[in-house]
C-alpha cells in the first residue's frame, strides 16, 4: 500500500509512455461511457422501479462480502445510481412555468447536485483509508531529533493548561532534546510563575497579531528544535506521543508533519445532551477515524492545529504557519503540500482533550472552522494553483466544500414547504417517479456510507450535526464567499461548569423557528390530506411532501434537543481505567486494589478485601501504570465494603505531575476511543428518534447551595497548588523564559556516597558495550529518559522483570568517558588495510556512483578507544578544486574531507583521526565524491569525473577489551565473533593424556567452530594449561580440573563458562563429564543445541541425534526442492545502492557428484527490483547473472508490463518484482559455487545540466530460488545403470 | 530436589517470614515443600500455626541421627515442617560444634530428601555465620539473601558480594564470583521497603539498579505481616489482598522460574494427584 502511494507520489503520470497513456485514457473513457449510459438511459417510472430493485438487490447481495475491493465496487454502484438520479432531475424534472417555481426548483436541484458531488468526493476521500503504523526510532536515543513542544494559550484557565504542561513534560524523550514552552498570548503572571515552577519554558510577544498562528510563528523565532510539536492547551498528551510519531519524520526526510487524532475524553454536546448520545461515536471520530486516514492515502492528511509534529525546515520554507485565514492549520498544510512536502496521519489516540462543553460553544467553533475553510477556498483554492496532485486537490476540495453544506441543508429541510405552503410544484414529476428515482439514490448513499463508516459514525447522525449548525452558517457562508478577508479568530472556551440544566435559546433559536414553520407546513399538508378532496396525483404529492416535512421536522427536533443542556457539575471528567494499585493505610497495613475510574481530582477504586476505611483517612497510593509505579497522596472521601472514593492531595508540582502521569500520561490511556458498535442504519434511526424524547423530559434542578459546595470542592481538589493565582499581567514585550529541566528533580545527596560504596565492587559490569541496545519506543522507559521527579514518586522496577532492570542499567551513553573510574582492560592495536577489510581493489568513484564504502565489524567484546585512518589515492586532474572533494564518513558521521589539487592528482598519505564514539558493532566507512569540471553544466557521466581511494589505505584501531557476559545463550560469543574477519585462533586445553572420547569431543567442538569461521580459517592450538591471555575451550572427563580453574559441580554432561584464571576478562568454555561418554554428549549437545542453552552453567541432556541421511550435510544445498536465496545468504546482502551496487554473491556448496545432461540444465528463478523508467535508462540498464565467474545471461531492467498493469496498480494491486529465469549449465556447478548477480544501471541521459537521481536501491528478491532437483547423484546413477544391466 | 536456603549476615531481616511464606506460595503453586528450620530461635513453626508449647524437634536432635521422615509434620498450609525444636544455649553450641566437625550430619539427610525430584527443600538459617549454614551451602541450589530496605543492609552488599559473608569458596561455587555477571544461584530479596520514608524509594531503586537480575523481588513494609504472624498464619492466608502477600507471591514465582531455568534441575510442580496421594499417605 505504501509502495503504491509512493508510486503515486513519486512516479506520477509523467513516467508512463505516451502509448500507455493513450491506452489508459481509452480504458477510462470506456468506463465513463459505461457509467454515463447507466446514468442516462431513459426508462419509464415502472422500469426505473425495476432498475432500482435490481441495484438494491445487487447491493444486498454484494454487501455480504467483506473487503475493500467490494467496497470500491459498491461505491461505484452508488455513484452511478446517484448520477442517474441527478441526470434525471436536471433533464426531466425542472419546469419554469412560473418565476418562483423556476427559482425554487433550480435551487433544490443545485442543492442536490452539491450533495451528490460532495458524496462522490467523500467516496474518493475515504475509499481506501491508510492504516499507517508507527515507525521505530533509531536504537540510539542520541540520534533522536530535538523537539520543541508548544502549548499556545490565550484566555484559558490555568487549571486547564497546567495538566497539559505537566503531561507534556512527562513525554518520554531525551530531556536535553525536548523543550516545552507555554506560548501565552494572555501575558499572565500566573502562567509565567507556573512555567518557572514546573520547569517549562514561557514565551510571550509584544502584540497579538494573527492570533494562534502569529503566536506560534513568534515562538518559532525564539527556539531552535528540529521539530515543532503543538498541543492546544486542553490536549493532554500521553507519554508515548513523540516516540510514536517522530519515527516517521526521521525516516521520511520529505515528510513535513505527522498528525495524531484529537480525542476527547469528555462527551461532546451531542453525546451529553441527546438521550442516545452515549451509544454513538463522538462527532469527531468520523474525521479522525476515517477522513484523515483517507486523506493520508492521497498524501493529503492535514495538520489540525494540535497534536501534531511539524518539521521546522518545512515550516520555514513556507514562511511559518499560515496567517491569512482563521484556520491556520489546514492552510499551513495546504501550503506545505503545494511545496511538495508530504504529510502523514497516525490513527493512534496519543492525546486527549476536553470536548466543547456546550452547544453554543460548539457552534462558535464550527463557525470559525467554516469561515476559515471558506476563506482558503476563496483565497487559495486547492483546485487551482501549483504543486498539488489530483488526489490532494480533491481531498482539500472536499474538506472545504464540506463547509458549504449550510445552504443546501436548509434547502433540503424546507423544500417540501414550497409545495405545502407556497403551492409550487418544484419537482415536475409524479410522486411515484420521484420515489423510483430518489429512493435507490438515498438507499445506496446511506447503505454504502454505513458500510464505510462502520464504528466511526452512525447513520443519520450527520444530519443532526449539520442541522444544528446549518442556520448559523447560512449568513456566514454568503459573507465569507463574497468577502473572504473578514473575520477574526475566536477562542473556543472549554472546561466550564454548568450548574443547572437549561435550554440554551441562543444556540437553538433559528432551529426553533424552523421547527415552527415545518410544523405549520405539516399541519397544512395533513389538513389538505384529510379534509380536502384530492385527485390521486395531488393526494400522492401531499402525502410525499408531508412525509418529507415530517422527516425534516424530526431532524430539526433532534437538533433542538442538543440545545437542552444537561447539568455538568463535575469539573474533572472521570476516565474509566483499570489500574492496579496498593493503598498504604496509616496503621501500616498495605492493601491491593484496582481503580474503576481516575481523574485529576481523584479516583474510585475497589480493594481486594472488604476493608472499611474511615472517611478523611490520609492514604498513600501506589499506582501501577505499566512501565513504572507512581506514588500519590490521597484522602478517602467515602468507603463502602471495599469500594473507596479517593481525592488526590498533591502538595507539590512534582506530585501534581505524578497525578497527570497516572490520569493522562499512560500510553494506553485512550485505546478505547473507537470502541463503539458497528453502524446498523435501522438501529441508528431508532437512536435518533429516541434522542428527541430528551426535549420533553422534565428539568432536573439542584438546590443552589449544593451546587456551590460541589463546585467549590471540585475546584479545590482540582488545583490546590494553583489556588490564589496572581491576576497580574505582564507587559507587552517579547519574553522568553527557557525551560529548566532540573525543576522537578531533587536528590538526597547522602545516598550517593552510600551507593557508590555499594556499587564499587561491580563497577566493571556497568561498563557499556558499544552499540548497546538502547530502550526503544516499544517499552517507554521512564527510568532512562527522566529522573524521578521529587523524592516521592519513584520508579521501582517490578521485581524479576528483566526489561525494567536492564533498562535501569542501560542509560549510560556509549562513550568511554563514563568509565574513568574503572580499571581499564587490556588494549591491543590493529592495523588493517582497506583490502583486509574486504575491498577488492582501488575504490573508484565516478559522477554516477559517487559513494563507495567498506563494511567492517568490531568484536562485541572490544571497544574502540582510538582510531586513525591514513588514506592514499588520486583525483582527476580536470576537477575544479573549489567544487570538488572526497568526503569521508564513518556511519554517516563526518570524518574529514580530502581536497583536490589539479597539479598533483595523487594525494596521501592523508591521516585523519576518528572519534571512537562513532564506532558501532558494524560500521560503514564511506567515501563520497563530489566533483565538477566546469562551473556550469557538468555531465555526470563524463569520464573526467573520477577519484580513487587506494585499497592500501590503512585503518589503525586501538581496541580495549570489555568483560563479556558469560552466558551460554550467547555462544559462540565470545569465542568466535561473526564480525571479526581475522582467522579464528582458539586454544584447546586438554588433560595430559587425553582419552579417545576427550579427543573426539574436542574434535566435535573444533569442527563446530571451524564451520562457523568459514572463510576466515581457524587454528586450534592445544595446551595443558589455560592460555595466559584470551579465551579457550577446556575439555575434560572426570574431575581433575586444570590448575586455577574453578569448576562447577560436574554431575553429568556439563557445559559451563568460567573466567580464565590467568586473564579475568576472558572466558573458558568448559565441556565436561564424569566419563568420556558424557563429554562426548556435552560436546554434541553444544553443537546441536547451543541455541537452547542459557545461564553460565548447564547440565545437558543427551541429545537425540537423528540418523544421518546421504547428502544431509548442513553446508550442502538441498537438492530435493528449489532453495531460496534467502536461505543461502542474508537478505541484506542482496540489496545495494547506486547505479552499480557491485556484485551480489550467492554462494552454495554441494557434493561434487551431481550429474545431469547438457540439455537438462539447472534453473535459477531470479526476481529483482530496480527503480522504474524515469529514474534509470531502462533500455540500457541490465542485470547480469553469472556463476563461478562465467557470464550466463543479461536481463533488461525494462518492465515487461502488460496493458492492464497500470489499471491494476491504480486499483492497489501490488506490482511484483521482475522475474528472470536462468539456465545454469551443469558442468559449471562444482563443489563450491558462487552465483553472481550484477546490476549495471545507467542514468537516463537528460543533458548536461540536470542532476541525476542518486541513492538508488536495487535488490534481488530473497525469494528467488535455485533449483538443483534435476540432478542425479552419481552413485544413484550407477545403481540405476547396474540394475538395468 | 532443589534446595533453597534463606540466609543473611544481618538479623531481624525477615528470613524466617520469607522462608515460611515462600514455602507456602510454592506449595500453592503445586510443589511439595519441606521447610527445615536450622535457627535455634525455632520460630519457623510459628508461621505454620504450630502451638507455642509444641516440643517436637528435628534439628536439635541431629546429633542423635534420627530419621527426618519421623520428624516431618504436615502443617495446615500443606508445607511439611522440620522444626528446630526447643533447646538451650549449650545444646545449640554443641550442635554447632558437632556440625562443624561433621557436616554430613545435616548434608546426609538433605541429600536423602533431595533425591526425590518432587520435593523442594526450604531452609531457614540463623543470622550471620553458623556451622549449619556452612554445612548447607554446598548443597544449595538457590541461596536467597534477605536484606532490609535500610542503609545498614545496603551497606552490607559489598561484603556479601566479596564473599566475606558466606565464605569465598561458597560464593564462587554459587556462581557469584567477583567480576562475574552470572547470578544464577544467588539471589537477593529486599524486605520491608517503606515508600513513605524519604530514604525508602531511592534506596530501593538504587539497590535494584545495582543488583540487576540478582534481585528476586521487593517486599514492601506492610503491617499485615506482623498481624499474620500474630495470628500464626501465612500472610497469603491471613489477608490475600495485602501488598505483602502479593509481593511474596512475586518472589516465589521468580524463585520457581529461576530454579526451572537453571536447567540442571528438573523442577516442576508435581501433578496434583500425586500431591494429594502424598497427603493421604
Amino acid at each position: 500500500m505504501i509502495d503504491f502511494l509512493h508510486r503515486m507520489l513519486d512516479g506520477g503520470e509523467a513516467r508512463l509512455g505516451v502509448k500507455r497513456s493513450l491506452l489508459h485514457a481509452a480504458i477510462a473513457l470506456i468506463g465513463v461511457a459505461a457509467i454515463w449510459s447507466v446514468a442516462s438511459v431513459p426508462l419509464t417510472p415502472g422500469e426505473q422501479a425495476v432498475f432500482a430493485s435490481i441495484t438494491i438487490g445487487i447491493f444486498l447481495l454484494v454487501n455480504r462480502f467483506p473487503g475493500r475491493r467490494v467496497t470500491v465496487f459498491l461505491i461505484v454502484l452508488s455513484g452511478a445510481v446517484s448520477l442517474r438520479y441527478i441526470v434525471w432531475r436536471v433533464t426531466e424534472t425542472l419546469e419554469f412555468s412560473s418565476f418562483l417555481q423556476g427559482i425554487l426548483g433550480t435551487g433544490l436541484a443545485l442543492a442536490e447536485a452539491y450533495a451528490v458531488v460532495v458524496m462522490v468526493l467523500g467516496y474518493v476521500q475515504i475509499a481506501w483509508p491508510l492504516d499507517r503504523k508507527p515507525v521505530p526510532l533509531p536504537d540510539d536515543p542520541a540520534e533522536w531529533p530535538s523537539v520543541d513542544v508548544y502549548i499556545p494559550s490565550y484566555n484559558e484557565d490555568l487549571s486547564l493548561v497546567r495538566t497539559t504542561v505537566l503531561a507534556a513534560l512527562a513525554i518520554d524523550w531525551p530531556p536535553d532534546k525536548m523543550k516545552v514552552y507555554i506560548l501565552d498570548d494572555g501575558r499572565r503572571e500566573a502562567f509565567r510563575d507556573f512555567a518557572v515552577s514546573c520547569g517549562a519554558g514561557y514565551i510571550i510577544r509584544p502584540d497579538n497579531a494573527h492570533a494562534k498562528a502569529g503566536n506560534l510563528n513568534h515562538a518559532m523565532g525564539q527556539t531552535d528544535g528540529e521539530f515543532i510539536c503543538v498541543f492546544d492547551c486542553d490536549h493532554v498528551p500521553t507519554r508515548a506521543f513523540l516516540q510514536m510519531t517522530v519515527g516517521w519524520l526521521v525516516r521520511e526526510k520529505r515528510m513535513s508533519a505527522i498528525q495524531a487524532p484529537h480525542h476527547f475524553y469528555s462527551p461532546d454536546p451531542f453525546q451529553r445532551n441527546l438521550a442516545a448520545g452515549e451509544h454513538v461515536p463522538p462527532e469527531g471520530n468520523m474525521f479522525y477515524g476515517l477522513v484523515q486516514p483517507g486523506n493520508d492515502f492521497w498524501n493529503a492528511a492535514f495538520f489540525c492545529g494540535s497534536c501534531a509534529v511539524i518539521r521546522r525546515t518545512a515550516l520555514e520554507e513556507i514562511g511559518g504557519f499560515a496567517v491569512e485565514t482563521v484556520t491556520e492549520d489546514a492552510h499551513t498544510a495546504l501550503k506545505l503540500h503545494r511545496k511538495g512536502w508530504h504529510s502523514a496521519y497516525l490513527r493512534l489516540p496519543l492525546a486527549a482533550g476536553l470536548a466543547t462543553e456546550r452547544l453554543i460553544l460548539h457552534i462558535g467553533q464550527r463557525m470559525r472552522w467554516a469561515r476559515g475553510m471558506l476563506q482558503i477556498f476563496r483565497l487559495d483554492n486547492p483546485l487551482f494553483g501549483p504543486g498539488l496532485k489530483l488526489g490532494q486537490r480533491l481531498c482539500y476540495l472536499n474538506a472545504m466544500g464540506h463547509f458549504l453544506f449550510a445552504i443546501p441543508r436548509v434547502v433540503f429541510l424546507t423544500a417540501p414547504l414550497g409545495y405545502l405552503i407556497l403551492g409550487q410544484n418544484i419537482i415536475a414529476a409524479s410522486p411515484l417517479a420521484i420515489l423510483a428515482y430518489a429512493f435507490p439514490h438515498i438507499f445506496h448513499a446511506v447503505a454504502t456510507n454505513s458500510r464505510i463508516q462502520r464504528n466511526w459514525r452512525h447513520s443519520f447522525w450527520s444530519e443532526i450535526y449539520e442541522t444544528a449548525l446549518a442556520l448559523f452558517l447560512v449568513r456566514l457562508t454568503i459573507v465569507t464567499l463574497l468577502s473572504p478577508r473578514r473575520g477574526k479568530f475566536n477562542v473556543t472556551d472549554k472546561g466550564g461548569l454548568l450548574e443547572n440544566g437549561y435550554f440554551d435559546l441562543r444556540a437553538v433559536y433559528p432551529n426553533l423557528l424552523l421547527a415552527l414553520v415545518l410544523l405549520l407546513g405539516l399541519g397544512i399538508g395533513l389538513f389538505c390530506l384529510f379534509f380536502r378532496h384530492n385527485d390521486e396525483l395531488t393526494f400522492e404529492a401531499l402525502l410525499l411532501n408531508s412525509i418529507w416535512t415530517t422527516i425534516s421536522l424530526l431532524i430539526v427536533l433532534a437538533a433542538l434537543a442538543v440545545g437542552r443542556e444537561t447539568r455538568q457539575i463535575r469539573r474533572q471528567a472521570r476516565i474509566r481505567a483499570r489500574l492496579k494499585l496498593s493503598i498504604w493505610l496509616p496503621d501500616g497495613r498495605v492493601i491491593q486494589g484496582i481503580t474503576n475510574d481516575v481523574s485529576m481530582g481523584g479516583c474510585s477504586l475497589r480493594l481486594d478485601t472488604r476493608e472499611e476505611v474511615a472517611a478523611e483517612t490520609g492514604l498513600l497510593i501506589d499506582v501501577d501504570v505499566g512501565p513504572e509505579t507512581v506514588l500519590l497522596q490521597g484522602r478517602v472521601l467515602q468507603s463502602e465494603s471495599g469500594s473507596l472514593q479517593v481525592d488526590w492531595l498533591p502538595r507539590t508540582i512534582a506530585e501534581e505531575a505524578a497525578v497527570a502521569r497516572v490520569v493522562f500520561g499512560r500510553a494506553d490511556a485512550w485505546i478505547e476511543w473507537d470502541s463503539f458498535p458497528i453502524d446498523r442504519p435501522l438501529r441508528s434511526l431508532i437512536h435518533v428518534l429516541v434522542s428527541i424524547r430528551g426535549l420533553f423530559r422534565p428539568p432536573v434542578r439542584v438546590p443552589k447551595q449544593d451546587v456551590a459546595a460541589m463546585a467549590a470542592a471540585a475546584a479545590a481538589a482540582a488545583a490546590p497548588v494553583a489556588a490564589a493565582p496572581s491576576g497580574g499581567k505582564l507587559a507587552r514585550q517579547t519574553l522568553v523564559v527557557q525551560p529548566r529541566r532540573a525543576a522537578l528533580q531533587r536528590t538526597l545527596a547522602a545516598l550517593a556516597v552510600l551507593l557508590l560504596v555499594a556499587a564499587g565492587g561491580a563497577q566493571a559490569q556497568t561498563k557499556p558495550a558499544v552499540g548497546a541496545q538502547a530502550p526503544t519506543a516499544a517499552q517507554p522507559s521512564g527510568t532512562d529518559l527522566r529522573p524521578p521527579p521529587g523524592p516521592v514518586p519513584f520508579l521501582l522496577p517490578s521485581p524479576g522483570s528483566p526489561t525494567s532492570t536492564s533498562s535501569a542499567l542501560a542509560p549510560q551513553p556509549a562513550t568511554q568517558t563514563a568509565q574513568s573510574g574503572s580499571p581499564a582492560g587490556p588494549t591491543r592495536r590493529l592495523v588493517l588495510t582497506l583490502r583486509q577489510l574486504g575491498v577488492q581493489g582501488p575504490m573508484t568513484m565516478r559522477g554516477t556512483s559517487a559513494i563507495q564504502g567498506v563494511l567492517f565489524g568490531i568484536r562485541s567484546d572490544e571497544v574502540v578507544t582510538a582510531a586513525q585512518l591514513t588514506l592514499e589515492g588520486a583525483t582527476s586532474p580536470s576537477l575544479m578544486p573549489e567544487f570538488s572533494n572526497i568526503t569521508v564518513t564513518l556511519n554517516e558521521q563526518y570524518i574529514g574531507t580530502i581536497p583536490v589539487d589539479r597539479d598533483v592528482p595523487t594525494f596521501g598519505p592523508v591521516a585523519m583521526s576518528l572519534n571512537p564514539v562513532f564506532f558501532q558493532d558494524s560500521n560503514r566507512l564511506n567515501f563520497r565524491f563530489t566533483g565538477r569540471y566546469t562551473p556550469d553544466c557538468n555531465d555526470p557521466m563524463s569520464g573526467l569525473l573520477w577519484a580513487t581511494v587506494s585499497d592500501t589505505s590503512v585503518l589503525s584501531l586501538t581496541l580495549e577489551r570489555l568483560p563479556s557476559p558469560r552466558l551460554l545463550s550467547r555462544l559462540p560469543l565470545p569465542f568466535f565473533d561473526q564480525r571479526d574477519k581475522q582467522p579464528l585462533v582458539l586454544p584447546f586445553v586438554l588433560p595430559a593424556a587425553p582419552g579417545n572420547d576427550t579427543l573426539g569431543a574436542a574434535a566435535i567442538i573444533a569442527s563446530w567452530f571451524g564451520q562457523q569461521a568459514d572463510f576466515r580459517g581457524a587454528t586450534f592450538p592445544v595446551a595443558a594449561q589455560p592460555p595466559p591471555e584470551g579465551n579457550a575451550v577446556v575439555v575434560l572427563a572426570g574431575r581433575e580440573a586444570p590448575e586455577g580453574v574453578s569448576l562447577p559441580p560436574v554431575n553429568g554432561p556439563t557445559l559451563a563458562l568460567v573466567p580464565n584464571p590467568n586473564d579475568p576478562l576472558s572466558s573458558l568454555l568448559v565441556v565436561a563429564g564424569r566419563t568420556g561418554a558424557e563429554v562426548i554428549n556435552a560436546a554434541t549437545a553444544l553443537v546441536l543445541g547451543s541455541h537452547t542453552l542459557g545461564g553460565a552453567t548447564a547440565m545437558v541432556q543427551t541429545p537425540v541425534v537423528p540418523e544421518r541421511q546421504p547428502y544431509d550435510a548442513p553446508a550442502w544445498i538441498n537438492t530435493d526442492r528449489p532453495v531460496r536465496f534467502g536461505e543461502l545468504v542474508d537478505a541484506n546482502q542482496l540489496q545495494g545502492t547506486g547505479y552499480a551496487p557491485g556484485t551480489f554473491h550467492v554462494p552454495f556448496r554441494t557434493a561434487p557428484d551431481l550429474y545431469t545432461w547438457r540439455k537438462r540444465p539447472f534453473r535459477a528463478d531470479i526476481h529483482f527490483r530496480a527503480p522504474p523508467g524515469p529514474v534509470v535508462d531502462v533500455a540500457t540498464s541490465r542485470l547480469d547473472v553469472g556463476i563461478n565467474g562465467l557470464f550466463l545471461r543479461s536481463y533488461s531492467l525494462a518492465p515487461s508490463a502488460g496493458p492492464l498493469d497500470w489499471a491494476f496498480r491504480q486499483l492497489g494491486f501490488d506490482e511484483g518484482p521482475q522475474a528472470a529465469g536462468t539456465a545454469i549449465p551443469p558442468y559449471m556447478v562444482f563443489g563450491q559455487n558462487d552465483l553472481g548477480l550484477y546490476f549495471d544501471a545507467r542514468p537516463l541521459h537528460r543533458g548536461d545540466c540536470t542532476a541525476i537521481p542518486e541513492d538508488l536501491h536495487m535488490s534481488v528478491d530473497p525469494d528467488s530460488t535455485i533449483d538443483l532437483t534435476r540432478a542425479y547423484r552419481f552413485d544413484r546413477q550407477r545403481k540405476r545403470a547396474g540394475a538395468r544391466c | 530436589m532443589p534446595l533453597i536456603c534463606f540466609a543473611s549476615p544481618k538479623g531481624g531481616v525477615g528470613k524466617t517470614t520469607l522462608a515460611a511464606n515462600v514455602g507456602g506460595e510454592l506449595t500453592r503453586a503445586g510443589y511439595r515443600v519441606v521447610a527445615m528450620d536450622l535457627d535455634p530461635q525455632n520460630s519457623l513453626r510459628i508461621h505454620f500455626g504450630d502451638p507455642l508449647q509444641d516440643t517436637s524437634f528435628y534439628a536439635a536432635g541431629l546429633v542423635r541421627r534420627g530419621s527426618w521422615r519421623d520428624s516431618l509434620r504436615r502443617t495446615p498450609s500443606g508445607v511439611d515442617l522440620l522444626p528446630y525444636g526447643q533447646t538451650d544455649h549449650a545444646a545449640a553450641l554443641a550442635l554447632g560444634a558437632a556440625l562443624a566437625d561433621d557436616p554430613a550430619l545435616i548434608a546426609g539427610p538433605l541429600d536423602d530428601m533431595l533425591i526425590d525430584p518432587a520435593i523442594a527443600v526450604v531452609v531457614d538459617t540463623a543470622p550471620g555465620p553458623s556451622a549449619a549454614l556452612s554445612a548447607v551451602l554446598p548443597l544449595t541450589d538457590l541461596l536467597v539473601t534477605v536484606l532490609l530496605g535500610d542503609p545498614t543492609s545496603i551497606s552490607l552488599i559489598p561484603m556479601i558480594e566479596s564473599g566475606r559473608a558466606y565464605g569465598r569458596a561458597t560464593v564462587s561455587a554459587l556462581g557469584r564470583a567477583p567480576g562475574s555477571a552470572s547470578a544464577e544461584r544467588h539471589g537477593f530479596v529486599l524486605n520491608q521497603v517503606d515508600l513513605r520514608t524519604r530514604l525508602g524509594p531511592p534506596l530501593a531503586s538504587a539497590a535494584s539498579r545495582h543488583l540487576g537480575n540478582r534481585l528476586l523481588g521487593v517486599v514492601h513494609r506492610d503491617e499485615n505481616v506482623g498481624e499474620a504472624v500474630a495470628a500464626q498464619r501465612l500472610v497469603a492466608e491471613y489477608l490475600p489482598g495485602s501488598r505483602a502477600a502479593q509481593d511474596i507471591k512475586v518472589v516465589a514465582r521468580v524463585i520457581a522460574a529461576r530454579l526451572a531455568s537453571g536447567n540442571n534441575i528438573a523442577f516442576a510442580p508435581a501433578p496434583r494427584v500425586t500431591r494429594q496421594a502424598q497427603a493421604v499417605s
